[in-house]
């Protein structure tokens, strides 16, 4: 076997004996057959230390990172206990049984009563809602964006004396949508419940969904993937083609492609699709298709399809009070500013609520966006 | 590389990149599952804490990462004083195929597990990173701190003793 040669090498330098050199030779090519074999894991376990690991990452490479969120994390713990306790979410829980068996001990879903249809989550019960019901502000961090991107979009097509449109997201983590991604991946077997979520995997791939609708694709396997090799062109390609296999939105005509080295020679891409509300980018709400230059997809991160309910037009605060607000959280912003959408989960709701995109420099002089909640009477 | 010293996303491409890696070299030095999954956590939270000082000296970012593993691996032996159970190396798991050939190739594996795990702590570090680790001879030597010359007289005892614990447990002719 050629990959143990330098251990054949080895082998015929320390040996004197032929048959002793090639009895060494074969347990050599045996150990190499036998070690490479995978080990299995856990593949909630591999989901949660990335996660960990992505939080901690955050913190700790990005120094602007940390205040904002600790400032969003308290104001959404505090949006969501209003919501609480004043109770102005009327209608049922959007997300069932999510959370009812703690992480510790995972259970195997029930299976469909009926084999779930394409069409199923677009015609599911849209809960009790007021169209005044509140909805709490989320905050974001600031983002760091690349120089050709430090653009705003022009505020055509609004007419923000009337306000703008806010919407519910409806049965936004639907179970037998989730089945039928998995499936068509080629990952078989029941979803596990893993605290909020579900999980399934097999074959050295994972899927994964979160409560609020996203799910995260990794294959260990995509590395060994011996396709031709692509350019950016071809990445688009591939992205588009693994999106469609696996019946998940393509939610943008013209997505965008980065390269990087990959670290075993060759190049990984990361193709990033941004959908649009209204004509407006969800920022938050990326599909994103990382693979290598063998087109084998290794991660992907995407939203389940969905239906939008519209909740009405709400007031926001002007482009002017936005920068205004966003400088006096320091640094230099302005007079760049556009309106994006933000997938916010509250209370078990998924909603997507306008907030206007700064555009500027932090502190430490580094061109970010910054976000400001447009919604002027939450 | 060098991405991943400022962006976490690239660190998040190295995670999913050797995480598979790092895994199965542990629980194949420990052969416990809870402490494959602890020594794997610390690894890669030792790997993000020190990353920033990673430079590259001509051995891969793997080898660092195995350097990282190797040390937390022998921390967890000397902290604990034991050495792998013979009983705790679990098989490895079932592919499709013939299943008379298939429980051959399980019963070959659970055999080479064993026997590796019979290996002084030295010997067992340069069998799995060479031949589960895919690194090189000079690699190894830079990862263990060891001269080529002790980690090819290594791997030699190591196949010697291999090839003997073989023989005992009858998968070897």
């Amino acid at each position: 076997m050629t990959n143990a040669r330098d251990v054949h090498d080895l082998i015929r330098e320390w040996t004197g004996s032929p048959e002793e050199r090639r009895q060494l030779e074969e347990l050599a090519d045996r150990l190499e057959e036998a070690l490479q074999a995978e080990v299995p894991y856990r593949p909630e376990f591999r989901e949660a230390l990335r996660a960990e690991l992505m939080a901690q990452a955050r913190r700790t490479l990005l120094p602007w990172y940390r205040r904002p969120v600790l400032w969003a994390s308290t104001v959404a713990v505090a949006a969501a206990a209003a919501v609480v306790a004043f109770g102005l979410w009327q209608g049922p829980s959007l997300l069932g049984d999510f959370g009812a068996v703690p992480p510790q001990a995972p259970k195997v879903a029930e299976g469909p009563e009926q084999p779930g249809s394409l069409d199923s989550y677009e015609h599911s019960t849209i809960p009790r809602l007021s169209s005044n019901v509140k909805i709490p502000v989320v905050h974001l961090p600031d983002e760091v964006v690349a120089d050709d991107q430090a653009q705003p979009e022009p505020l055509t097509g609004l007419d923000l004396d009337k306000g703008v449109q806010v919407y519910l997201v409806s049965n936004p983590a639907d179970l037998d949508q989730f089945r039928r991604v998995a499936a068509s991946l080629g990952i078989t077997g029941q979803p596990q419940q893993v605290g909020d979520g579900y999980l399934v995997s097999s074959g050295g791939k994972t899927l994964t969904m979160s409560a609020d609708g996203q799910i995260v694709y990794a294959d260990s396997t995509a590395f060994t993937h011996a396709g031709a090799v692509i350019d950016e062109h071809g990445a688009r390609e591939a992205a588009s083609r693994f999106l469609s296999r696996a019946a998940l939105p393509v939610p943008d005509l013209h997505p965008v492609v980065t390269v990087q080295p990959g670290e075993q020679g060759g190049h990984i891409y990361q193709v990033t699709y941004t959908p649009r509300v209204e004509g407006r980018p969800v920022v938050n709400g990326r599909t994103v298709v990382w693979m290598t230059d063998r087109s084998g997809v290794f991660r992907a991160e995407a939203h389940l399809r969905a239906q939008e309910q519209a909740l009405g037009l709400r007031p926001v605060v002007s482009p002017d009070e936005a920068v205004e607000r966003a400088r006096q959280g320091g640094g230099l912003f302005g007079p760049g500013v556009d309106l994006v959408y933000v997938r916010s989960v509250v209370s078990g709701a998924v909603y997507l609520q306008p907030q206007w995109r700064v555009f500027g420099s932090n502190e430490q002089g580094q061109r970010v966006v910054r976000y400001i909640p447009a919604l002027a009477d939450e | 590389m060098e991405r991943a010293k400022h962006d976490p996303e690239a660190f998040g491409h190295l995670y999913d990149l050797y995480f598979a890696r790092i895994y199965a070299y542990i629980y194949r030095r420990t052969g416990d599952r809870q402490a494959a999954e602890d020594l794997t956590s610390e690894t890669f939270t030792k790997a993000l804490a020190n990353i920033r000082s990673y430079r590259y000296t001509g051995q891969p970012f793997v080898a660092w990462l195995y350097r990282i593993a190797s040390n937390a691996v022998t921390d967890y032996h000397r902290s604990r004083r034991v050495t792998a159970s013979l009983d705790r190396v679990a098989p490895l798991p079932a592919s499709e195929g013939d299943p008379v050939e298939e429980a051959l190739r399980l019963d070959d594996q659970e055999a080479i597990a064993r026997a590796i795990a019979t290996l002084s702590p030295d010997q067992q570090d340069v069998i799995l990173l060479r031949f589960s680790g895919g690194l090189k001879l000079r690699e190894i030597a830079q990862v263990t701190g060891k001269t080529e010359g002790a980690v090819k007289a290594l791997m030699f005892r190591a196949l010697g003793g291999l090839k003997g614990k073989l023989r005992e447990s009858g998968v070897w002719r």
